[in-house]
């Protein structure tokens, strides 16, 4: 039972990882804490869902779809609304963020009904063994897609140009400016990806979870917690984080009960800014000295 | 016994030594500076004096008390006041109200209205701020800024002033009438360490001076001899113009 | 800015001054009138509003005030809500409930000031939401003389409802108007000094001989204490609370969302977002029924493209633009 507990615990976190990487990401590069970014998750569930459900499209060729769908409003909300709260005052942007996701909640609401849906691929039921524990062959999906994606990412910011400006803005947005990197266009960018990315997580998450419309919602807790135990802005710290996270949500809940679920996770949030504020991939600031 | 007394002062950055077992005194009354090429230690020197750095090893002595590693506001509070040198005035009040919590929370602690808005009229008026009192630090040129940051410690009624580069960024008359300030300052019993780059000053100002290097302390003595020692040219402008130079004047 | 522009502002501010005092006062007159005029349903909205008005004067201590962003600082509502509850139901009277919801607010404040104030910016930030959000488990896991999860249900008053309902109302009025007062003390004396200097840069502060520790645990104690209050009132007038509507984020974020539109910091700031947005969020949601959500978070992305700084801010802007064309023409 352990072991079954283990391996569910670490296939949760590779999609909680790749939930987190957006968010992480949006944080690192322009300080922006997006409290929209669970609803870019559960939007990218519902595209799926409607994919899947009035076209027959299998839900992994839904992903990217969603994928495209979400960076298009990512973008444009970067756009059109955060850049220019960016300039004004960073903290405005946690209620901005709040009210568009009050607006996209809601609109999903409006849409949809609160009803609950879901996506039962035609392999939906199959289980595969993995360490001699029974585990469904999507969340073996899931989680292994998860990792692909996460790696492909952090391949993409290293090595293509285009992720490579991103990495430079989050680094030092004024040399970066004067080096020619148009920083709105990266905030853009980033931005874009990072719904993207939380597309995905909801994609895939359709075919393990229910959708409803505030399914996002009970992803939040985990995404915080991961961004801030990874590293704010590091993309291996998500992924690596996330299962950690999942692992150790597993074990609280086999050996503590699902009560403890809660108080772990939040002992953790609080933790880590204490003991190592940095994250485990982040960067300490040789500032503050004292 | 000297009013600070500084012994095998040590800060590590990660692996780079900022500051190298520095060992000085300054006696009460002077103008000391600290002079050195850029990245030599001064300022991680004026934070560690200033308590704004922890010391990785060694001792700081301020009027004959321990103060190695005491909270910055507690050495505030015992009588060192500092500025900055990049000026971080408190944008959302005005300058006195800037000046006026120097006098309410410094070493002097008014905590009356009356009072402590009487020590920022003087502290404004001996900086010659009192004009603009009622000014908001964001309309005031940058050499008004730096006078807001000295008036600002002046009001806290401090026993020893540290001045981080306050002529950076002055031009020449500006520079003039800040070393006739701290000279005034100076005159009435107030105790200055200057970090300066600008050499005109220290050599008008400082009674003695000490230069560091790479964080370790070359040397120390009268300004105008000082800067005419060759291990000080040499880390100033270079071996080649120092041995040029030493060639030259043999 | 010419030296001229700035001259002219210090004659601007002596005539506003007597303005907003009389404006004040003839408010204050009004809303001590008003339970006299209106429909239940209204003195409803209104009690609500004062409430509001004191928790965002609450929060306008830690964030306006001192520059900390306690985005979680509704988690003193629930704390100052079960403090009353539990109080009641274990027999003691509303008033003692009540002194309870401010002192054990702010002696929690105090507790957990000391390590969660050394987190700087965003980090305190969502330090408190965890804070906000994690209360709910505790109380959860609490039971006993909290309910846990069943809720609490306190003692019925002895009133009857009409009468009892005006009263919570001046009760609220006297809350709204203590803190507002409470602001307009702090702002004044050393410590409101030292709090401002510490939002404006904390460096700087300790370097003056600000212990800011010791200021800001002040400070959020104080924010607390008020918040706590509001929690109390609303418990007893409520009757019945559980941990999710009592540490409802959305109270936290309501007051953020008011305190950004009336000006951080100000005295009268909060008062002017409190009503601002609760009596348009009353007539959204009465207007919109179903999209009230939609329509709530449009309104919230508009004030914050429109008017970051609060709307007094943006209307002397906009004022100051208009007499500038005109001045040039």
């Amino acid at each position: 039972m352990l072991a079954q507990a283990t391996v569910n615990g670490i296939l949760l976190g590779g999609l909680y990882g790749l939930a987190t990487v957006g968010f992480s990401m949006v944080w690192g590069v322009m300080g922006v804490i997006n409290l929209a970014h669970t609803s870019f998750i559960t939007l990218g569930a519902y595209v799926t869902y409607v994919l899947f459900t009035q076209f027959g499209v299998d839900p992994l060729l839904a992903m990217p779809v969603a994928m495209l769908a979400m960076f298009v409003l990512g973008y444009g909300i970067q756009l059109l609304i955060l850049n220019r709260i960016i300039r004004t005052s960073l903290l405005l942007s946690l209620v901005v963020t709040f009210g568009i996701d009050l607006v996209l909640t809601d609109a999903t609401v409006i849409a949809f009904t609160s009803d609950v849906r879901s996506v039962n691929a035609s392999y939906a039921s199959t289980s595969v063994a993995v360490f001699g524990t029974l585990v469904p062959l999507v969340r073996l999906i899931a989680a292994g897609l998860s990792l692909a994606i996460g790696i492909a990412f952090f391949v993409f910011l290293r090595r293509a140009s285009l992720g490579q400006a991103i990495l430079a803005t989050a680094l030092d947005r004024e040399i970066s400016n004067l080096m020619g990197i148009n920083p709105q266009k990266v905030f853009a960018l980033t931005a874009g990806a990072g719904a993207a990315l939380a597309g995905a997580a909801g994609s895939l998450s359709s075919m393990l979870f229910p959708v409803s419309p505030t399914m996002g919602v009970s992803f939040l807790g985990a995404v915080f917690v991961i961004t801030v135990l990874g590293g704010i802005g590091s993309v291996e710290g998500c992924i690596v984080a996330g299962f950690l996270y999942g692992l150790v949500q597993a074990w609280a809940a086999y050996w503590l009960g699902t009560n403890f679920q809660e108080i772990v996770a939040f002992a953790m949030f609080l933790g880590v800014p204490v003991v190592r504020p940095q994250g485990l991939f982040g960067r300490a600031f040789f500032g503050e000295h004292a | 016994m000297a009013l600070l007394e500084g012994r095998d002062l040590t800060i590590k950055f990660g692996g780079v030594l900022a500051l190298d077992g520095v060992t000085f005194d300054v006696e009460a009354g002077q103008i000391f500076g600290v002079i050195g090429p850029n990245g030599a230690g001064k300022t991680t020197l004026l934070n560690a004096i200033s308590a704004v750095y922890r010391l990785d090893r060694g001792r700081l002595r301020f009027a004959d008390a321990d103060v190695t590693n005491v909270p910055s506001h507690t050495l505030s509070r015992l009588g060192v006041a500092r500025t900055f040198q990049i000026v971080q005035p408190f944008n959302h009040m005005s300058v006195r109200e800037n000046v006026a919590v120097g006098a309410m929370y410094g070493h002097a602690r008014l905590r009356q209205r009356r009072e402590y808005l009487d020590a920022a009229d003087e502290a404004l008026t001996r900086t010659g701020l009192i004009a603009k009192a009622n000014f908001m630090p964001m309309h005031l040129t940058l050499s008004d800024r730096k006078r807001l940051e000295v008036a600002r410690a002046l009001a806290m009624k401090p026993r020893l002033l540290l001045l981080d580069e306050v002529m950076a960024g002055l031009n020449l008359t500006e520079i003039e009438r800040m070393i006739d300030l701290v000279r005034e300052i100076n005159a009435a019993g107030m105790t200055v360490i200057v970090i300066e780059h600008v050499m005109k000053a220290v050599l008008a100002l400082c009674h003695r001076a000490m230069v560091l290097n790479f964080g370790r302390k070359l040397t120390e003595g009268a300004p105008q001899d000082v800067v005419n020692e060759p291990a000080v040219v040499e880390a100033y402008l270079g071996t080649r113009f120092a041995k040029a130079r030493a060639g030259s004047a043999a | 800015m010419s030296e001229a522009a700035i001259v002219q502002q210090a004659p601007k501010a002596a005539t506003v001054r007597p303005l907003v005092w009389i404006a004040v006062g003839i408010g204050l007159v009004v809303l001590c009138a008003a339970p006299i005029g209106i429909n239940a349903y209204w003195l409803r909205v209104l009690t609500t509003v004062l409430m509001y008005v004191i928790v965002t004067q609450g929060l306008n201590v830690i964030v306006g005030i001192t520059g900390y962003h306690a985005f979680g600082n509704g988690v003193f509502f629930g704390i100052g809500a079960y403090a009353c509850g539990a109080a009641m139901v274990a027999g003691m009277p509303f008033a003692a409930g009540l002194v309870l919801s401010v002192v054990v607010s702010a002696a929690c404040a105090f507790m957990l000031g000391w390590p969660i104030l050394r987190l700087k910016g965003h980090y305190f930030a969502i330090a408190t939401v965890a804070l906000n959000l994690a209360a709910i488990q505790i109380i959860i896991q609490i039971g006993g003389i909290t309910g846990g999860a069943q809720g609490l249900a306190l003692p019925l008053s002895e009133w009857d409802p009409k009468p009892l309902y005006i009263a919570l109302y001046y009760l609220m009025l006297a809350g709204a108007v203590a803190s507002t007062a409470v602001v307009a003390i702090l702002l004044g004396r050393p410590l409101g000094f030292a709090l401002r200097a510490i939002r404006d840069s904390e460096r700087a502060a300790a370097v003056m001989g600000i212990n800011t520790t010791k200021a800001k645990v002040y400070a959020w104690s104080i924010s607390a204490g008020l918040t706590g209050f509001a929690g109390g009132v609303w418990a007893y007038w409520i009757t019945f609370i559980e941990p999710s509507s009592a540490f409802d984020p959305a109270v936290g974020v309501k007051a953020y969302i008011m305190l950004i539109i009336g000006g951080m910091g100000s005295i009268l700031g909060p008062v002017i977002g409190a009503f601002a947005l609760e009596i348009v969020s009353t007539l959204v949601w009465s207007g919109f029924l179903h999209a009230h959500q939609l329509v709530l978070g449009v309104l919230i992305v508009v004030v914050c493209l429109v008017a970051p700084h609060g709307i007094i801010d943006a209307f002397a802007r906009l004022a100051k633009s208009v007499r500038r064309h005109n001045g040039a023409a």
